[in-house]
């Protein structure tokens, strides 16, 4: 039976005879643009947040067959990505991008200028933090993961992960304290 | 410990919004084929390249012996018998004769086939490069000169340091092992009981 998929590139439709194909197509199409939000934040640049997707989503597509059921997708892009992401921080050919074109999307007549700030303070602040700590910063306060989850994602243990997320934390609030409690807040919990 | 980032938490929020939502199915689908064909490449490569080598050992070992023989064939097992003669599996294909007229049953094949340094005669089913590797051989034996009989092998060596013969003995425990050198030998004190219709060619 041919499945029509309309693919997310530029409307065009793809056909496939398929099933599993289309099942991985209607996958990439709803959930790729969760994927690429936490790769944004793990690479602080849109173009190579595109290539970490990309790369995640070309590993689950080979492993298709063996993944099997569609639920499985998700995590394992996820799963692929955050170790791709890893992967290339110990490459040391790979040289990270600086942010710098964030500032020009926070207009100076923009009705959250508190929050723009906020954004550009942690999109500055995360490029001055090792790949393993923004992955474990982006895992626990952005997807909300526990720190099991986290150790499993990134393959590691759990003290890794308290110990490289109570480091990030110390950096942020040394490079950005705004975005972090107060100090006498936090003593007063 | 979480519950105290609100700030840092809405910041991810909000800054993740920046990250787009590209389409990247079809760059997927085209990496993904693209690392499918470099595996598929490399494998067949590293395949080629194994079978290359094997081939280029093989070529190379038949051109470094000195008397190359002739390809060696693989002699089927003729049907059993009680005589334990060796049969090695890469010994060339000989005419029969009435001197290995039991056929050999042995399958022994533990022994690195060396390559042949020239086909045997007498129909032995063993190659003089074998003996010259048996334990307790003492000089190279000169392979037109092979004589076997069940599990004996009569040979000269092939710069002989006297007028003696090297005579070897196949155990299929032991595999084939020099058993002793000298011109005459005498089947009783081989322990061999002489049969007239089958009488070992060395024995005087």
């Amino acid at each position: 039976m041919a499945v029509d998929v309309a693919a997310a590139s530029g409307g065009r439709a793809l056909r496939t005879d398929d099933p599993v194909e289309a099942r991985f197509c209607e996958f990439v199409r709803a959930r790729s643009w969760v994927l690429q939000r936490a790769a944004f934040l793990l690479t602080g640049d849109r173009y190579l947040a595109e290539d970490l997707v990309q790369e995640a989503l070309a590993r689950t597509h080979r492993s298709l067959r063996r993944l099997g059921d569609e639920g499985h997708y998700e995590a394992y892009a996820r799963t692929a990505l955050y170790h791709l992401h890893v992967r290339r921080w110990r490459r040391s050919r790979f040289a990270e991008s600086l942010p710098g074109e964030l500032a020009d999307l926070a207009g100076p007549d923009s009705d959250h200028a508190g929050r723009s700030d906020l954004k550009i303070s942690l999109h500055q602040a995360l490029a001055r933090l090792t790949p393993r700590q923004r992955a474990v910063l982006v895992l626990r306060f952005f997807e909300d993961r526990s720190e099991a989850e986290a150790a499993d994602m990134l393959n590691c243990s759990i003290g890794t992960i308290k110990s490289q997320t109570s480091k990030a934390l110390a950096r942020l609030r040394v490079i950005a304290p705004s975005l972090l409690p107060d100090d006498h807040q936090e003593a007063a919990r | 410990m979480t519950g105290d980032f609100d700030r840092l938490r809405g910041a991810m929020s909000d800054l993740a919004e920046h990250g787009g939502s590209p389409d990247v199915y079809e760059r997927a689908l085209h990496t993904s084929h693209r690392r499918h064909r470099r595996t598929m490449l490399a494998t067949t490569g590293g395949v080629a390249a194994a079978v290359l080598v094997a081939v280029g050992a093989g070529v190379a070992l038949g051109r470094g012996s000195p008397h190359a023989a002739p390809p060696a064939t693989v002699q089927p097992l003729p049907s059993p018998t009680t005589s334990p003669t060796p049969s090695l599996s890469r010994s060339p294909t000989v005419t029969p004769s009435s001197m290995s007229s039991s056929p050999s049953t042995s399958s022994r094949t533990s022994r690195p086939p060396a390559p042949h340094r020239s086909a045997p005669t007498g129909g032995c089913t063993v190659s003089a490069t074998t003996l010259d590797h048996a334990p307790g051989a003492r000089h190279p034996v000169d392979p037109q000169t092979l004589r076997c009989w069940h599990n004996w092998v009569i040979a000269a060596p092939l710069n002989p340091p006297g007028d003696g013969s090297y005579l070897f003995r196949y155990t299929a425990k032991g595999g084939w092992r020099f058993y002793a050198e000298g011109s005459a030998f005498t089947c009783t004190d081989l322990g061999i009981q002489v049969d007239p219709k089958d009488p070992p060619p060395f024995c005087g």
